[in-house]
């Protein structure tokens, strides 16, 4: 129960009556003027919340979900640890100096986000995965990624390390159940 | 004897002529009871094969017809749709009764005038691949839809159009215990040589997903020889036939 919901009750706290129950202040409305002194009526302005803008939070979830350093992470995108760092801190990019740096972030950042999830969230692991080349081609994700700049292609390098390509026949280990389906499209 | 196919009738036949349009309903006595009325506007649902082994003066009821409708038709031709147009102002209704009919039935309408259309080749191949599809649609359990759309969404894009064509089918496999669902991707490929690229394509297709969904953890591509049957059987199919059948459209890609 709220007081807006009983103002018999905040009354009567406020004329010092024994209450059966504890009584907050009430709650105060200031999306609109709430006060008025004199002739001037009181009015908060509504708080605009400051979003971090998109590349300094890529680049803020890339180091904190592999542990690299700017450093590092400048050397898997092929920058400088110093751009890395001013982006991060919310420097816009030169788009004359950093070339596609922007592009490289995004897609490694795609790539990261997934490989964190599936190596259960922990950053050690997510490095080991993305800098280790798979026994098919010897390429890990970061060395696609560099080689050819395809998210795609280095996506599949961390899959065949997470789970190998078995040779022979391809065999599917989920098995559909026995379990009411909805149509794709109707 | 002439057989029906030898006569003229194909699959996608379209016959005007009045026939009992039965059905069975739950009574107010509580039983089932028959619910008969007269259509007179049907389409032949018999595949040529059978129609070609039908002789045209056969007693015994073999042939399939489908109701048509022109009320209330729908905008679009509707090849993945409860309802398909035939003509302009034609449909078939997925759920509408059916009827089997004697082929002799079907000779002594047209003997008594009856009128037979048919339809172009193209159309013929639209109502025969949404016949296939009305008990072959792609579908999974219902907490999957989301992801399954999103998947079909992404391998359909226009700019995968070039390697999504290298592609006869992709499977999907799913595992809801993990949170988020994990899935895997399987391509069967018309060619082993594209597997690197198609496996790519799939790796950029997954990375479209919101990771809310689900998150990939296998793909894999392999010409037909090189999958086994159960897992064919056994997975889910993604929608990457090309079935949209659009006005603009009279013919249906990849829908053979």
């Amino acid at each position: 129960m709220t007081v807006t919901e009983a103002p018999a009750l905040y009354e009567a706290a406020l004329r010092g009556e024994p209450l059966q129950q504890t009584v907050f202040p009430a709650l105060i409305n200031t999306t609109r003027p709430f006060w008025t002194i004199g002739q001037w009526p009181i009015e908060v302005p509504s708080p605009s919340p400051q979003t971090i803008p998109r590349l300094q939070r890529v680049i803020r979830e890339v180091r904190g979900r592999t542990g690299w350093s700017a450093r590092r992470l400048a050397d898997v995108v092929g920058s400088t640890h110093t751009t890395i760092r001013q982006a991060e801190n919310g420097r816009p990019l030169m788009s004359g100096h950093s070339g596609d740096l922007r592009q490289r972030l995004l897609g490694l950042h795609d790539i990261v986000e997934r490989v964190y999830i599936l190596a259960g969230n922990d950053p050690e692991r997510t490095a080991t995965i993305l800098l280790t080349g798979p026994a098919s081609t010897g390429r890990s994700a970061i060395d696609e990624l560099r080689a050819t700049g395809d998210p795609g292609r280095a996506y599949v390098a961390a899959l065949d390390v997470l789970r190998p390509r078995s040779t022979g026949l391809l065999v599917g280990d989920r098995p559909r159940r026995d379990e009411p389906t909805t149509a794709l499209h109707e | 004897m002439a057989s029906l196919y030898q006569a003229g009738w194909r699959q996608g036949s379209i016959v005007e002529v009045d026939l009992p349009l039965d059905s069975v309903v739950l009574g107010a006595s509580g039983r089932p009871e028959r619910s008969s009325q007269r259509h007179g506007l049907w389409a032949v649902a018999t595949q040529e094969c059978d129609l070609d082994r039908a002789s045209t003066d056969a007693p015994d009821p073999c042939i399939e017809l489908r109701p048509l409708f022109t009320h209330d038709y729908p905008t679009d031709w509707g090849i993945r749709s409860a309802r398909l147009r035939l003509t302009d102002d034609e449909y078939a209704e997925a759920s509408a009764p059916r009827l089997i009919v004697a082929p002799r039935v079907l000779t002594a309408a047209l003997a008594s005038g009856a009128i037979r259309r048919d339809l172009s080749l193209a159309r013929r191949q639209g109502f025969r691949t949404w016949l296939g599809l009305r008990y072959d649609r792609p579908a999974v359990p219902n907490h999957l839809v989301g992801l399954a759309q999103c998947i079909g969404k992404e391998v359909t894009r226009n700019k995968h159009r070039q390697t999504a064509g290298r592609v006869r089918d992709i499977l999907m496999q799913f595992d809801d215990t993990a949170d988020p669902v994990r899935y895997s991707l399987f391509a069967v490929l018309a060619d082993s040589r594209d597997e690197a690229e198609v496996r790519a394509w799939l790796g950029r297709v997954c990375q479209a997903i919101p990771t809310e969904l689900g998150v990939a953890d296998r793909i894999q591509a392999a010409h037909a020889d090189g999958i086994a049957l159960s897992t064919i059987e056994s997975s889910y199919a993604a929608d990457v036939r090309q079935v949209t059948w659009r006005r603009d459209q009279p013919k249906p890609e990849g829908a053979t």
